[in-house]
């Protein structure tokens, strides 16, 4: 069993390289050429062989840069949040809304057990976008952090501490060998002393604070309604509308009842709004 | 450690009451560091959840220790698996952690869940107690007195927050480590975790 996974990461590791060296070696040996275009030949392959975008030869080390200073597993990462469920997070005059619409392939799934949007603390939310079961990793994570800075200093996480130690930890993951990046983009919303926040969060451990933002497949097209219609001191209501409205624009199909959750956290806190609610505030929608 | 006058501990008197329906949890405001009164307002009973209440007597330090980790982990607990903990949950998690580190507390672990009522007593190596009503610290079998002549079966909210003022207010008379008032607080279903004001609390007394 163990020999037969060694073949078989043998032949995964070998199979990028292979076919491109050997065709290179082909055309060698079919034209005939001089030692010294055979020469050149060879370094022009090598040199296109490690530009390619696929990364070929700097991809397999999470830790390894490429020599044009690139990352390809972190950029590999990235990709896996591109594909994920677009979720939306907008500020308001009192608050952040959060959306997120769970896209669900069959209707043989139960909705209620697929998790996109996560309590973490009283005072904060975090809708995830990429692989899900790394997004789980991290909001168990972000939701110990929140109990430590609780039990340490008797007073609930300031939530610029929170996204930097989440962000710490993204991070560690791309500079040290032996494991992978998380798949995963992270939208956090909170309200603390210092004000409102949204921040979303990348795989690289990078983090930008936004007025509204969006992460996932439909990203451009929620932030292109956002920079026309976004607006500071929005009411509760509005924005709510213009999150769904944001986040209809990137689907292809309606926006399902079913699969829509809406989140809002303000001075009261975290709270999901109820499938009754979500269907008020779905019906608004022309 | 027991006859340090250099450690504050709250010579105390804490009371639990299951009622038909939730529980009243009680404690008064002293705390001694010998014979001397090092403090005349001090929380004995702590909020570790909405449902469930934590009384505690002993060293202050290692109460207060205490209740900042079960805050911690229901809170989480509850975040995790989307239900709060019960109060039996609550009193085993309390009780593993004093078998593996032993705290100079004695505590309750007060609170509702699906179950109903329950009251858990705590003592400082682990030993986990469940009951229908339960006192701690120095004032307690003054508090037992009160108790078991006027504890009954099936009583109402006001019924045990009686008994329970009842019970404290015995111990402020008759134990020297106990006294300066007393915190009262109510747990059922519905309203959660309710801590009646001061002149809530005086009014009550006033009609004992």
């Amino acid at each position: 069993m163990l020999r037969k996974l060694n073949l078989f990461r043998q032949k995964l590791k070998l199979q990028p390289a292979c076919p491109g060296v050997a065709l290179h070696h082909q055309e060698c040996r079919d034209a005939q050429d001089s030692i010294r275009l055979r020469f050149i030949r060879l370094r022009l392959g090598f040199v296109l062989l490690t530009m390619q975008p696929s990364g070929r030869g700097y991809d397999s080390g999470v830790s390894t840069f490429s020599p044009d200073g690139r990352l390809y597993q972190v950029e590999y990462a990235r990709e896996s949040v591109k594909r994920g469920t677009t979720t939306v997070g907008l500020k308001y005059r009192d608050g952040v809304i959060l959306i997120v619409d769970k896209r669900i392939s069959s209707k043989l799934v139960i909705a209620d057990s697929i998790e996109k949007m996560y309590q973490i603390d009283d005072h904060i939310g975090i809708t995830t976008s990429g692989l899900v079961a790394d997004a789980r990793q991290l909001v168990d994570r972000a939701r110990v952090q929140c109990q430590v800075n609780r039990m340490t200093y008797g007073d609930s996480i300031a939530i610029t501490s929170l996204v930097k130690k989440m962000c710490d930890h993204k991070q560690s993951f791309t500079q040290y060998g032996g494991a992978r990046p998380f798949g995963t983009a992270l939208l956090i919303a909170g309200i603390d002393d210092e004000g409102i926040h949204l921040f979303e969060t990348d795989p690289s451990g990078a983090y930008q604070s936004y007025q509204a933002g969006a992460i996932g497949r439909g990203r451009s097209a929620v932030i292109d309604h956002f920079e026309s219609s976004w607006k500071a001191n929005m009411t509760q209501n509005a924005a709510i509308k213009l999150g769904l409205e944001a986040l209809r624009e990137s689907l292809e199909d309606d926006l399902n009842s079913d699969t829509v959750e809406i989140a809002v956290v303000n001075s009261d806190g975290y709270c999901k709004l109820d499938h009754e609610t979500t269907l008020k505030h779905l019906a608004k929608l022309s | 450690m027991n006859d340090s006058m250099d450690v504050v501990k709250t010579g105390t008197s804490t009371i639990g009451i299951t009622f038909d329906g939730g529980v009243v949890v009680g404690a008064d405001h002293r705390a001694t560091m010998g014979h001397f009164i090092a403090n005349k307002n001090v929380q004995k009973v702590f909020k570790i959840s909405d449902s469930v209440a934590l009384t505690t007597a002993g060293l202050v330090g290692h109460a207060q220790s205490l209740s900042r980790t079960l805050t911690a982990e229901l809170r989480l607990y509850e975040l995790k698996h989307g239900t709060p903990m019960t109060v039996k949950g609550a009193a085993t998690l309390t009780a593993n952690i004093l078998v593996g580190r032993p705290h100079y507390v004695q505590l309750l672990i007060v609170g509702v869940d699906d179950s109903g009522s329950s009251v858990y007593s705590i003592d400082s190596a682990g030993g986990s107690i469940p009951d229908v009503y339960c006192a701690t610290g120095s004032g307690s079998p003054y508090m037992y007195g009160v108790l078991e002549d006027q504890f009954t079966e099936g009583m109402s909210v006001d019924e045990a927050l009686r008994v329970a003022a009842k019970a404290l207010l015995a111990s402020a008379q008759r134990d020297a480590a106990s006294g300066n008032g007393m915190d009262l607080v109510v747990i059922t279903p519905g309203v959660g975790f309710n801590q009646l004001s001061e002149d809530e609390v005086s009014n009550l007394l006033s009609g004992i």
